[in-house]
């Protein structure tokens, strides 16, 4: 059973962050990956500090065992045609957007077509952090899925538990949007799977702030089906990144394909 | 012991949620939970007589706490006195959010703060990534009682969690509880205002045992602190034996 830990942040924070002064190295990531037996992980940076380069330049050093993602600050992307090939240059097989902390909404079509549209040109993978303001709610992502039905959309925290319905609400709707289950709920991942079935459901830990032990354990205990795990804790993932559709076979291996 | 101090019981109608005592029960058994403390959901329907049928069920288990909104009817204060007075509840529960005003708002809920003063009763207040359940909310009620116990439920689950720390370390009478909050606001906390304002809670239905217990295990490593926490802390702000 191949396991993937789809949110974990990593990087050198130039000033703590949430009060904490997490510093997260690869070194640091692939130990905690160890000790939990996660065979690959996507990291991004430590919210806030965008260090897109650093991740970049970690992945690369252990390919087989992490896989990149770029945060993003739409604000900052005149040209995403552009931006976001050097994206996919650099090797990041997504990019997430967290609307709370740089004040736009998921909605804005102005804003964020033009960067979405980028996305999927250069077969990036988008991840939206929902749940905790009007900013990013469950609603708003479907939207943007209805908006670019061929790109793949990752719920991120699944509407955390006071939009868990409303997330499951939309993933019912919109074959593109996967529930990333990460600092959710026990129940909310139990109603995802019974409403959405295992397929579009993926563990994540948000390691450091959360524990990366932890989070497989509310998996495990939440998850009795043996096969509907194997595929929440990473063969989901590892299917969505092939990107070779809903029925391929996963445990591909993590890489871009040389 | 272990002691959860948070957990709910019910089947009100108009929701999925719901957990039945022997529900409860059972995931207390395969948990080693001892006891745990019970209310109701907090949906507008909330029954606190179901869980005062629980707690006389089963009174070496459940510890009752009666929910309470500031916009029940005018026999409030009788209601919550009847349930800690008559049916032996140990607290209250209050959660702004769903009930639609704040903790800061004292003129709203002053009537409720005073008389958990007058009885001695410690209130387990959700507080989260809402604006109507910040931990400095709580702050404000806990400053105008401060003889009054306030655990804040979640410790601001993720993006407050800073925020509900700095509460604790400025008022005394504040505990953390960290059910499906982030890990690492257990170490926080731990360090910031010690393991003796530290609870045990895992929310359930929302959250398994397991996954609390562990988060607890793996963050307080110190045995002492970490009985504390899952049970020593509870005990002494319930009068348990």
């Amino acid at each position: 059973m191949t396991i993937v830990d789809a949110h974990v942040h990593m990087g050198k924070p130039s000033r703590p962050v949430f009060g904490n002064a997490v510093q997260y190295t690869a070194e640091q990531v692939l130990r905690k990956m160890d000790e939990a037996g996660v065979d690959h992980s996507v990291i991004l940076p430590i919210p806030h500090v965008y260090d897109n380069d650093y991740v970049a330049e970690s992945a690369r050093r252990y390919p087989d065992r992490l896989i990149p993602w770029a945060y993003v600050d739409p604000w900052h992307h005149p040209n995403p045609r552009d931006s976001f090939a050097r994206f996919a240059e650099q090797g990041f097989r997504g990019v997430k957007f967290r609307a709370v902390s740089l004040r736009y909404n998921l909605s804005d079509h102005q804003l964020l077509d033009p960067i979405l549209e980028a996305s999927r040109e250069n077969n990036l993978i988008v991840s939206m952090h929902t749940g905790d303001d009007p900013a990013c709610t469950p609603l708003q992502v479907e939207e943007m899925a209805r908006t670019f039905p061929d790109l793949t959309i990752l719920l991120v925290h699944a509407g955390f538990r006071v939009l868990a319905e409303e997330a499951i609400l939309v993933a019912e709707r919109c074959p593109n949007i996967y529930l990333d289950e990460t600092a959710g709920t026990s129940w909310q991942l139990r109603r995802a799977l019974e409403v959405i079935g295992p397929r579009r459901v993926i563990y994540g830990s948000d390691s450091p702030f959360m524990d990366t032990r932890v989070e497989l354990v509310r998996f495990r205990t939440a998850i009795s089906d043996p096969e509907a795990l194997e595929l929440a804790i990473g063969g989901n993932i590892l299917r969505v990144l092939s990107g070779r559709g809903s029925e391929a076979v996963a445990g591909h291996g993590v890489g871009r394909e040389a | 012991m272990i002691v959860d101090v948070h957990n709910h019981l019910g089947e009100p109608w108009g929701t999925r949620l719901h957990q039945t005592p022997d529900e409860l029960l059972v995931k207390m058994d395969r948990a080693r939970i001892d006891k745990a403390v019970v209310f109701p959901f907090p949906f507008g329907n909330f029954d606190n007589d179901y869980v005062a049928r629980a707690v006389r069920a089963h009174p070496d288990r459940f510890i009752g706490f009666v929910m309470a909104s500031p916009f029940m009817k005018e026999d409030l204060i009788d209601v919550i006195r009847h349930y800690c007075t008559d049916e032996g509840f140990r607290g209250v529960k209050l959660h702004p959010a769903a009930h639609g005003y704040k903790l800061s708002e004292t003129g709203v809920c002053g009537e409720i703060l005073a008389l958990c003063s007058e009885l001695d009763m410690p209130i387990l207040v959700y507080t989260g990534d809402e604006l109507y359940a910040t931990p400095f909310q709580t702050s404000i009620a806990a400053q105008a009682y401060p003889d009054v116990t306030f655990i804040m439920a979640h410790s601001g689950f993720m993006m407050q969690t800073n925020d509900a720390v700095l509460v604790a370390q400025r008022c005394p009478n504040v505990y953390l509880e960290h059910s499906s909050g982030i890990s690492l606001g257990v170490t926080q906390s731990v360090n910031a205002v010690g393991a003796g304002r530290v609870l045990l809670g895992s929310d359930t239905p929302h959250m398994d045992f397991e996954v609390e217990l562990f988060k607890i295990e793996i963050t307080v490593p110190d045995p002492v602190d970490r009985s504390l926490v899952l049970g020593g802390n509870a005990a002494r702000l319930l009068g348990l034996n």
